[in-house]
Formats: C-alpha cells, structure tokens, sequence
C-alpha cells in the first residue's frame, strides 16, 4: 500500500463520527490536563487505560494519542500565564511566553503557541506518515537478533529518558526486565515467579503498573506537596485578542520552521523526545537571532521555535513506536501497553496486519491537530477556568478514578491493592530519585526482548556471536556500546559536556 | 525531608532492589539456565538479576559516601496525607467486594475529603456523592462495567 492510499484508507477510518468523537475527548481532555499542573500526559493516559480497554483498538488509540498531543498544547497556556509548565516539555516556553504576558502580550503568546505547535505537528504528522511505512519495511526483514539488538540500543537509550543518575535508570530497566518475566516463560510456557498465587499466572498487567506508578504514585506527590497556586498575570478577554499579529508571524515563521524540523528529527530517537527538543529549539534560535538579548525579556521567537519543537517530537514519538515497536518515551511505552491489552502487537508488521489502525492513527494526529487548534484559540478562557479547581477536590478525583479503573479491569479488588502497592513503591522509588519511566518501557519491552535473545541463540547454538554476524545487528550492538561507554568515558577523561542549563530542570519524573 | 530522611529513602530503594534482583537471580537458577542448544527459562532472568545485582554496587558505594540526592521538601501535614490517602485506597480495595461500591468507595472517598482535605462533614458528603454519581454514570452505565453491589446484601 502507497502511502496515498494509506492516507485514503487513514482518513476513511478516523473521519468516522465514532473515532472523530475520541478524537475530540482525547483533545480536550489533553488540553485540560496540560494546564494542570501536577497531572502529565503519562499519569493521564495511565489512568485513562481501563476505560480504553473497553473501547476497540484503533478508538483507544486515537484517544489516547489526543491526550497525548492535547497535553502538549495545554501545558504551555500554564507556562504563559502563570509560569507553572503544564507538563515538562513546556518547561523553555515559561522564559518568554511569561515575560511576553508580564508586558501584555498574552495574546499573542498564546496565539503563536497553539497556531506554531499546529503548524510544526501538522507538517510532522506528514513526515510520520512518509517515514513510518518505510522504515516499518526495512524492519521487516529484522530477524531475532537484529531485533534484540535493536531493542537493546532502545533500553540504553531510554535511560536517557530518566532524570538524574544513569546507573539509577540502568537499575530501573533491569527491574523492569525482571517485573516483565513474572508469568508464563514466552518460549516454553512455563510458569515463572509466580509462587503458585493464581493472581500472578498472566504477569503482572501493564495496566495496574502505570496506574500504580504513575497515577497512584502521583496522587501521593499531590498530596504531599500542596503548593500554592500561582498568580495568573492575564486572562485573555477574546479570542480575537490571540491572533498574532504580522509582525509577529515574520518573526515566528522561520522558528517554528526550524523547531518542526528539529523535534520532529530529535522525536524520532529514542530518549531524546520533546523536552530535549524544545530546549535545543531554544537555543538554536538564540544564537540565530540578531538580537539574542530579547530572549528572556519576552522575544516571540522563544515562545514560537520550542513549542513548535516539542509538538513536532510529540507526533514524531509515535515512529519508532509504530514502525519498529519501539517506545522512544515513557508515554510511548505506556501506549505500547494499551496496545498490547488490546492484543496488537506494535512493530513492523503493524502497517500490513492492520492498515486500519496504523493509517487511522496517524491520520487522526492531522484531524487532532485541527481540534487541537479550534480548541486552543477560541476556547482560551474557558480552560484557563481550569486553573480555580482548587487541588483539596482534583486529588480524591483521581483516587476514585484509580480505585475504579484498577478494579474495572478484571472486577478484581486485588487488581486495586496491587495498584495500590505499586503506587507506595513507585512514590518511594521517586522519593529515593529513581526514575520509574525506564522500568515501565524495560517492562512492555521485555517479553519481546527476551524472546529475541532466545530465538537467536536457539539459532545459533549458544553462539553470541550471532548478534554481530549482521550488519545491522552489530551496528545497533555498536551503538548501544557506545550510548553505554560514552558517558563514562567523557567522565573519566574529565571531559563533561558543557551541557547549556539555562533553566532548572523540572522535578525528576514528575512530568513524564 | 531531611537530607538524613533522604538518604534513608534511597538506602529503602536499593535494599528492595538488592531483593528483587536476589530473589531473581535464586529462582532463576532454580528454573534452569539451560544449554547451548535450549536456553532455559531461567536463563533471562539469571542474567538480569546478576546485572542489576552488579549496577547496585556502585549505587551503594556512592550512598555510603555521603552524597544524597537533594531533598524533598514536604511539611508534616503533606506525610498525614499521603498516608491517609494510602489508608483511603486499601480500604477500597478491602471493602469493594463485601460492602458494594457506593459503600465501599463513599467510605474511602469521605475518609480522604473529611480528614486528608480537611473539608466539613457536609462539604465532604456532597463531594463523595457527586464522585460516585459520577463514577457510575461513566463506568457502569457508559462503559458497561459491573461495579460490584456488595456481596453482604447480596442475600
């Protein structure tokens, strides 16, 4: 199938009034998580997994990638007008987008954010629909060990995903192998950890772990630190007041030109995804501006280039997810899952078993970016009122949606207690600065990895050399080696990157 | 918290991982590691165990140095409500099956908005009625899941 008609077929799918409608409710409820601070796109999409569980697959998916992107919209409105980033990638738009509200220019701020993020997602949407196919081609000829290979270099990778030490995210993927092997032996069915407890016989359900790491985990943190909440400089009074004006698009246009294709190159690594990108946007334009001083005093250019940027990475997250089943993030990884429990399989074969749902996708990313923007703009003041839900009545909501989605799954009350107790553990690994994004994506990526490795030294006879007899293969083990030795070798010769850190970072994991 | 609490935090962390990957590495021997021609099921977990076994030795190091991470801020009444919400969910969880889920919730959800939130008895009343309803229109009624009555009326 040429990608025209891939298209074609797409849009047939995702135009219907049943996937328009989880379009829409995933947009808006993105959007309205976004401008919450506390709530990210991953312990959203981790809460929202029952209900998807009861919708078919290609309803859930559109919705949840509607949060996904809808949360990079909204999370900027937060940056702009009260300097709280929504979610983490909004963290580089606070710098200017608040100063240009701080002078009156909350409008347009506003404005370029949404129309620039439209702009860069549409343009990358096209490009995953021009790459996905053929990089799910090449991956076809993947055998066992160029895709445990693969999936190796994607495990290094995504430890770049966690906050703070490397080895604390090196420990974290290991964790998530070993949670992954709990349940039958993907080779010879035999049953593994499960202690003879019938609960454990299937493994434990990704569902229950992101719930309990992500959304109970974060209940916890919003019950611990009950911040103030911030001053909103400015509340848009029209719609009309968010149009940017010429002038402003001059200055816009080749940022959100250069932060689309920058995301949308960074979105496709694994690890690296929106956050990095909008920063890196940051900078590029900074040093191409002719008047580098503006930045931080409220330059458009510093709103327009990084939310471009991190709506490009967004939509580009979803290649190495669709195309080779590999989550570049953690929201990806938990995405994975919802697909999984849906009984598809994300990976090459993905475009040619079923079309419907890789073209449907992809399709709705165009006709969410529509929404998106139709929301954005004139619906402005409405979701600002977002921000006077006073969090004493947000957080028992979100116990309540963990207590009856965990139970909803297998109307288990066991499934509510083990979500319970992954919460308490993935609120103490936080605490104790362990990242749990990376044991989430070594958790869904485990079965395949472990499967891969076996299947090749089944081939083989025990030879590992079998990992490097491809090219393929030995290029992903070099690259892995190399995400794996770089770091230490540029420690150990004294050499650190002078990583630019023009902002702090946001709190580890808390918007992953 | 205290950079001493801190500390402690991280020194709870590496203990449960030093025990996963101990438990790992003891059952995955015990399943077999199998051989050159049949990889065992023990095989895979054995050798994550041993490498996450060997990733926490320097993590240990490091701790034992005395160079914690920085730590989280948090007020006293931020750790009651963290444990009263913890206290909230298990007893959902606990009460779901017996006494129904308007019962067993509207127990749990009152709990938390009465002593964790601090809102009035009536405030906190009318927000746990408003939650349920809310619940059982979107579960129940919407998607179709049968919340559970509560198997002591259950006759």
């Amino acid at each position: 199938m040429d990608i025209l008609d891939g298209l074609w077929l797409g849009f047939g799918v995702s135009l219907s009034l049943e996937n328009l409608l989880y379009c829409l409710v995933g947009a808006v409820i993105g959007t309205a998580i976004g401008i919450l601070p506390g709530l990210g796109p991953t312990t959203t999409i981790a809460l929202l997994l029952p209900v998807t569980f009861r919708l078919d697959p290609i309803g859930s998916i559109i919705m949840l990638s509607g949060i996904y992107y809808g949360a990079m919209y909204g999370g900027s409105i937060t940056s702009i007008l009260i300097r709280i980033p929504g979610e983490a990638a909004s963290v580089v738009t606070c710098l200017d987008g608040y100063e240009m509200a701080r002078r009156g220019r909350a409008g347009p701020a506003l404005g370029i954010s949404a129309l620039g993020s439209f702009i860069a997602g549409s343009l990358a949407t096209l490009g995953v629909a021009v790459l996905g196919p053929s990089l799910a081609q090449v991956a076809l000829a993947f055998g066992p060990a160029e895709k445990a290979s693969l999936v190796l270099l994607g495990l290094l990778l995504v430890t770049h995903v966690a906050s703070g030490s490397r080895l604390k995210g090196l420990a974290m993927v290991a964790a998530g192998l070993l949670l992954g092997a709990v349940g039958l032996d993907p080779i010879t069915g035999q049953q593994r950890f499960t202690f003879g407890f019938s609960y454990l016989f299937d493994g434990i359900s990704i569902v229950i772990l992101a719930m309990g790491l992500f959304g109970v985990a974060e209940l916890l943190f919003i019950a611990l630190r009950r911040e103030a909440p911030g001053e909103i400089v400015a509340r848009p009074r029209s719609w009309t007041e968010t149009l940017p004006s010429r002038a402003d698009w001059a200055e816009s246009a080749g940022p959100i030109a250069r932060g689309g294709l920058l995301g949308f190159a960074l979105g496709l690594l694994p690890g690296a995804g929106a956050l990095i990108s909008s920063f890196a946007s940051y900078v590029l334009e900074k040093r191409l501006s002719r008047t580098p001083e503006r930045f931080g005093q409220g330059a458009i250019a510093g709103v327009a280039g990084p939310e471009a940027a991190n709506n490009a990475a967004a939509q580009a997250n979803f290649v190495p997810l669709l195309a080779l089943g590999i989550p570049s993030s953690v929201v990806m990884g938990v995405m994975m899952g919802a697909l999984m429990i849906q009984g598809i399989a994300p990976g090459p074969a993905l475009a040619t078993q079923h079309p419907e749902l890789f073209w449907g996708v992809i399709t709705s990313m165009f006709i969410g970016n529509v929404i998106l923007v139709l929301l954005n703009v004139p619906l402005i003041r409405l979701f600002v009122r977002l921000l006077d839900v006073p969090m004493r009545l947000m957080a028992p909501a979100i116990m309540l949606f963990c207590i009856v989605g965990a139970y909803s799954l297998n109307n288990n009350w066991l499934d509510v207690l083990t979500a319970m107790v992954l919460g308490a553990l993935g609120f103490l690994l936080r605490l104790g600065r362990f990242d749990p994004a990376p044991l989430v994506i070594a958790f869904v990526l485990g079965e395949v990895f472990e499967a891969s490795v076996r299947q090749a030294l089944l081939i083989s006879g025990g030879e590992l050399a079998i990992f490097v007899s491809s090219p393929l293969a030995a290029g992903f083990v070099a690259a892995a080696a190399l995400v794996l030795v770089l770091p230490l070798a540029q420690r150990l010769l004294g050499r650190r990157a002078a990583a630019p850190r023009p902002l702090a970072a946001p709190s580890p994991g808390d918007r992953l | 918290m205290s950079p001493a609490a801190q500390r402690l935090t991280e020194a709870v962390c590496l203990l449960l991982l030093l025990l996963l990957g101990g438990l790992a590495l003891t059952f995955g021997l015990h399943l077999g590691l199998g051989d050159e021609d049949m990889p065992g099921p023990g095989l895979f977990p054995a050798v994550v165990a041993l490498l996450l076994l060997g990733l926490l030795g320097p993590l240990c190091l490091r701790l034992a140095a005395g160079s914690p991470s920085e730590a989280e801020a948090a007020d006293t009444d931020g750790w009651r409500r963290v444990g009263l919400y913890l206290v909230g969910m298990a007893v959902a969880a606990l009460a779901l099956a017996p006494l129904g889920f308007v019962l067993g919730i509207g127990l749990a959800l009152l709990l938390v908005l009465r002593f964790a939130e601090g809102l009035g008895w009536r405030g906190a009343a009318i927000a746990t009625a408003i939650g349920i309803g809310a619940c059982f229109v979107l579960f129940d009624r919407l998607l179709e899941v049968p919340l559970p009555r509560g198997t002591l009326w259950a006759g």
